[in-house]
């Protein structure tokens, strides 16, 4: 009997396989992210009520913003659309978290669905950080446009992606949907190369 | 080994650093600092290269990436790069490069008898052939291939690295000259973000080889201390070797830079060429200006050479690019360039001047050079160097020669024609030229974009003015302001002349020395009535090459005019287009080649196919198991042997790649009578319904099983390939048209991985996983879901089957994903479980009759078509593809209808495609038109049911069932009977195991 299947990271090609790294913090690393809950909010910007009780579900208040994110404790508002925001918890927490967000909208215009699997999380660390990025993204990340706090729904490489500033240092989140994980990891380390001599 | 033509001393090149390279496989020497151009004139070599059309020797014309004739190609093997400019290519050590467009060589090469035959080769030769006789085209185009085109392509793949960087600033200057470097400065000492861009290796444009005073400080000195001051600015980023080539809307330049096409040996890590993408919120074009010359006769001979660029030669590079010259202007610069060139050593015989007076003339009298005023040259001789000059007083307007002609002996022809500000870019940006009558050039007008010109690209051809300009538009930039233009203080004092009287002048008379195009050629396309500057450049191809008539084109449409008595704002230009310069193939792709040049979508079990020996096929951007090759076996015994694994035993499928989209909000059942053709408002909770979704016009476009998870809460699913697009369909009409409705769409589609298990065992492996649902008949009916625990975690099991037999879709989180496969992998051993790939699947379902979006349809199929009017409900209200589907060609009874295709032979399986036509015109298939009743949709081999079986689109084939047609493979007529499209347990009493 059959009850305990074993969860594997995106990147993983086996069972033993750990996070993928590639690089290191000096010039430019890139790191697998474990899994982390993940939930799509939705609810329109304009409903006062709606934006007050998702604050008191999350104890944080969704960024209206555009392309920004904010976080308390370790829970994560990024900001998607002007109707749509994304929900990062600790793995695990997400279930809870949904319930109390679903409690708390009860009745209104909302949506609350669970995507904990459905992204893979890639971090982005070290000097080099922009010019590998600037390879494939448009968006401008000059200091003085794009810091901690921004982020940006935009392709990188082929692919759409969620990318977020995480520290000044600097370091990016790079959030891909699941199925894109194995090109864009490809994709970076190869563009790692120039910068990394390997 | 020796250079020469080396001046001892001077000059920009290191002489501590002695190069060697190799010229059509001879060796030369040259000097780091030289360009290829530079170097072959250091050694003496003018001839570099033959004419496009009649082969015709040629030399170096300029010093810039303007160089109509002196292509060569450089590197060797697969590194090979056509068609490049010498006089742009850094010499470095070891270079090789070799003349193109001859054979067997440049000195000898046999396609100049094109020359000789030039009275059978007019302008539109090309396309006369096509014209007349009609069938001597295809005689011609052999010959014409071969003939045409430039260069030759490397026959491998590129082994370097290329490479793309987004880049953004508040100013983009573009070209780092007197008025370049101002503005970069001015801008930049104010702390904006300014990237300067250098086509050369090194700043400085015009004061590289003109030893003007700017600001008080002498030119180099001035040059020395902006580079300074520029590198102490931080949010200043100047690169050189880097060519602005196109400039597109939104302030968006493309730039490509050479980083390592210098380098003998260049880092492994460090890309060959990298294409900039800048988006900038202003741009300053400086890019300076171009030299044109003057048309005369046998005016492409090698030696024949613009006035300033042996003064760039002379100055900037220490060369001689001739002993003794004639220089031809019809402006002030001339005088310039031959005092230039007096002062490094060449001897000039005579400077000779169309206008009356001229203001400079003696300036060079003093220094014992002969001023011919009010004369021109007629024509140039020589073989393969030009070796002496015609010249002849002419009338005031130099429209007439008026006294004898005369020779001088020369080894070099300088001529200037005047300047053309550089305006590619500018105009490239949207924004207008305006003719300058004073200088007779177009110089920029009003900006499009946010994007001023400065310097000598904006016709201030001097350096104060330049400084000038520059510094003003670099405060401009950042402050805001939009007034465009500071003029210029000076005037390049200038008679216009384009060509000299053609009807004296010996030998062909060359307008675009790459095409080779003539005076006669523009004058015959006139008279042909090709009068439209764009018909007259398509037509004689001027301007087509691929320096795309920077020195050329000026004089063109100055011919033109002259031809048709119309001035040159009348006649107008033909449009710049980017590239300014060609760009390789290998930096427009960058790095999306190979494995990387396409994503591929990977499952959760993607690795598992791949070891268990899956052949793969592309669905939308996935890669899905096509079936899975066991030792021995090809891809027919795979799919039998699947297929019957399933209607036997057990199958597993990965059907994780389906859209998954989740609907919620209290209009989410509204939204699906929408976008649906068929009703949903009875479903209810824990069921499933399959969904035929329309276009505006009634035809199918996805279909797929949506389920009821709650109240106001279902998830849908799409086809693989589908699911953007329909998610897009889904947000358009939302976001656009129903804004009312109150529900949200959220795709899920990888947050799942889902399993397929199908078969009569399939229950039976199922027992083998722990799991809170009830998997029994009663308790969990066929379409319907459940939502439990499978196997320790949480699941969506959904009953529904798309191969006739029963079947779950096992959805968890995609983490589990590779765990569930092997687990059911392991708990179905026993009943022999099977993984199957999509082509056993579309064998099941083509047996039970099941279509498969785009294979049955095609965009022009309605529901009614698919004999699904079961899944159209009319009653409802509105739905997308309603009005669509009442329209009177969609009502008739006549439509092609999908049927089912029995082939008398049981074993000829017919290629999907194939053309149906009725059987009494079997007879006649040689002898088209036959009309045609339809096609094949799907075609297989059923293992279940040991024959082959077909789908077809079939007119009103519902009134043919049972009649038997014509289906047309390789010409010949294979009958096949029509039946109903189901051929597999009509009854569907399998789909209880």
């Amino acid at each position: 009997m059959v009850d305990n299947l074993q969860a594997r990271s995106v990147l993983a090609l086996s069972d033993v396989d750990g996070l993928r790294t590639y690089g290191d913090r000096a010039i430019l690393q890139l790191t697998e992210e474990p899994p982390t809950g993940a939930i799509v909010l939705r609810l329109e910007a304009k409903d006062a009520q709606a934006l007050l009780r998702a604050r008191e579900a999350l104890s944080v208040a969704l960024p209206l913003t555009p392309n920004s994110w904010t976080a308390h404790d370790d829970i994560a508002v990024l900001w998607q659309a002007y109707d749509e925001w994304l929900v990062l918890t600790p793995d695990g927490t997400q279930v809870p978290v949904m319930m109390q967000l679903a409690q708390a909208l009860e009745g209104l215009h909302a949506a609350v669905t669970d995507v904990s699997d459905l992204r893979a999380g890639i971090a982005v660390d070290g000097p080099a950080s922009r010019d590998l990025l600037r390879k494939g993204c448009a968006v401008d990340l000059h200091p003085r446009e794009f810091s901690t706090g921004n982020l940006a729904v935009t392709t990188l490489a082929r692919v759409r992606v969620v990318l977020r500033q995480t520290s000044d240092t600097p370091a990016y989140q790079i959030l891909v949907e699941r199925s894109y994980a194995h090109y864009l990891w490809d994709w970076l380390v190869d563009a790692a190369g120039e910068f990394t001599g390997k | 080994m020796t250079q020469a033509f080396r001046i001892a001393s001077g000059g920009m090149i290191d002489c501590g650093q002695p190069l060697t390279f190799t010229f059509n496989g001879k060796r030369y020497a040259g000097y780091r600092g030289d360009t290829l151009a530079s170097a072959l004139l250091a050694n003496g070599v003018h001839l570099t290269a033959r004419s496009f059309k009649y082969h015709r020797p040629r030399g170096i014309v300029s010093a810039g990436p303007e160089e109509p004739c002196a292509l060569v190609r450089v590197g060797e093997g697969a590194r090979v790069q056509p068609n490049i400019a010498a006089t742009m290519v850094e010499l470095y050590e070891g270079l090789v490069a070799h003349s193109i467009n001859c054979w067997p060589g440049v000195n000898f090469d046999i396609g100049a008898i094109n020359n000789a035959l030039s009275g059978v080769l007019p302008a539109g030769f090309y396309y006369k052939t096509f014209m007349w006789p009609a069938a001597a085209w295809m005689h011609y185009e052999r010959f014409i291939r071969k003939a045409a085109g430039l260069g030759v392509t490397p026959d491998s793949p590129d082994p370097d690295r290329y490479e793309k960087r987004n880049d953004h600033c508040d100013v983009l200057v573009i070209g780092g000259g007197p008025a370049g470097l101002s503005a970069a400065l001015a801008a930049g000492e104010t702390g904006a973000r300014v990237l300067l861009v250098e086509e050369r290796p090194m700043l400085g444009g015009q004061l590289l080889f003109r030893g003007d005073v700017v600001e008080g400080l002498p030119a180099q000195a001035w040059l020395a201390q902006a580079e300074a001051k520029l590198a102490q600015l931080p949010e200043v980023r100047v690169v050189c070797r880097a060519t602005a080539t196109g400039y597109y809307d939104h302030n968006l330049v493309t730039v490509v830079e050479r980083v390592t096409d210098h380098l003998a040996d260049a880092p492994a890590q460090l890309p060959r060429q990298r294409l900039w993408k800048v988006r900038a919120r202003q741009v300053i074009v400086a890019t300076g200006a171009i030299e044109r010359p003057i048309v005369f006769g046998n005016n492409d001979l090698p030696g024949v050479m613009l006035a300033g660029a042996a003064q760039r030669y002379a100055t900037q590079y220490a060369v001689h690019a001739g002993r003794r010259a004639v220089v031809f202007t019809n402006n002030d610069s001339g005088y310039e360039a031959a005092i230039a060139l007096a002062a490094a050593g060449v001897e000039i015989a005579a400077l000779v001047d169309p206008r009356g007076i001229q203001p400079c003339g003696d300036a060079l009298r003093q220094r014992g050079i002969t001023v011919l005023s009010g004369h021109a040259v007629i024509a140039a001789y020589g073989t393969k160097r030009v070796q002496r000059v015609d010249i002849a007083p002419v009338s005031a307007d130099a429209s007439a020669v008026t006294g004898p002609q005369r020779q001088i002996a020369c080894d070099l022809m300088c001529v200037s024609g005047g300047w053309d500000p550089a305006v590619h870019l500018y105009s490239q940006s949207g924004s207008k030229l305006v003719f300058d009558e004073v200088q007779q050039c177009f110089v920029p007008g009003p900006a499009a974009q946010p994007v001023r010109a400065a310097g000598a690209a904006n016709g201030a051809f001097f350096v104060e003015d330049s400084v000038a300009q520059g510094h003003a538009a670099g405060l401009a930039a950042v402050g805001g302001d939009t007034a465009n233009h500071t003029h210029a203080a000076q005037a390049l004092a200038l008679q216009p002349l384009w060509a000299v009287p053609a009807n004296v002048s010996g030998g062909k008379s060359f307008v675009d020395l790459q095409s080779d195009v003539t005076i006669t050629d523009l004058a015959l396309a006139t008279r042909e009535g090709y009068v439209a500057v764009e018909h007259a450049k398509r037509y004689t191809t001027t301007g087509m090459g691929v320096d795309q008539g920077k020195t050329g084109n000026i004089i063109a449409y100055g011919v033109l005019g002259a031809l048709s008595g119309r001035t040159i704002p009348e006649v107008g230009t033909t449009t710049f287009r980017p590239p300014y310069t060609p760009v390789t193939i290998g930096a427009l792709a960058g790095r999306d080649i190979g494995s990387r040049f396409e994503p591929v979508r990977r499952t959760p079990i993607s690795d598992w196919h791949a070891r268990a020996g899956a052949v793969f096929e592309p669905v939308g951007l996935w890669q899905r198991p096509m079936a899975y090759l066991k030792p021995g076996e090809d891809l027919h015994a795979a799919v039998s042997r699947e297929c019957l694994a399933v209607r036997n035993g057990v199958g597993l499928l990965d059907a994780s790649t389906l859209g998954k989209f989740e609907l919620r909000g209290r209009d989410a059942v509204k939204l699906l009578n929408r976008v649906y053709s068929n009703g949903w408002d009875n479903l209810a909770v824990g069921c499933c319904r399959y969904g035929l979704m329309l276009r505006e016009d009634g035809m199918v476009f996805d279909d797929g099983v949506t389920a009821r998870l709650g109240d106001a809460h279902y998830l849908m699913s799409t086809t693989s390939g589908g699911a953007d697009g329909v998610l897009h369909w889904i947000e358009d009409w939302l976001q656009c048209e129903w804004r009312d409705l109150q529900v949200f769409v959220t795709p899920v589609t990888a947050h799942w991985a889902t399993v397929c298990i199908t078969g009569p065992r399939a229950r039976d492996v199922i027992a083998h996983l722990a799991t809170n649902i009830d998997f029994s008949g009663a308790a969990f009916p066929h379409m319907s879901l459940r939502e439990g625990k499978v196997a320790g975690v949480d699941a969506r099991v959904a009953r529904v089957s798309f191969t006739g037999e029963l079947s779950y879709e096992i959805n968890v989180p995609a983490r589990y994903g590779h765990a569930l496969w092997e687990a059911l992998l392991a708990a179905g051993s026993a009943f022999g479980i099977t993984p199957f790939g999509t082509e056993a699947l579309h064998v099941l379902r083509a047996e039970k009759g099941y279509i498969v979006v785009g294979h049955e349809t095609d965009g022009t199929v309605t529901p009614l078509d698919l004999d699904m009017a079961r899944l159209v409900n009319l009653k409802k209200g509105d739905f997308l593809g309603k009005r669509g589907l009442a329209r009177a060609d969609n009502m008739r009874t006549d439509r092609k209808a999908l049927v089912g295709l029995r082939t008398q032979d049981p074993t000829v399986v017919v290629p999907e495609g194939s053309q149906i036509v009725a059987l009494e015109h079997a007879g006649r298939l040689s002898q088209p038109p036959v009309p045609m009743l339809g096609h094949v949709t799907s075609s297989y081999t059923s293992p279940a049911l040991g024959h082959s079986i077909a789908m077809a689109l079939v007119a009103d084939g519902n009134s043919r069932l049972g009649t038997t047609v014509a289906v047309v493979v390789n010409g010949r007529a294979v009958p096949a009977t029509l039946t109903q499209p189901c051929f597999y347990d009509r009854e569907g009493v399998r789909l209880d195991g």
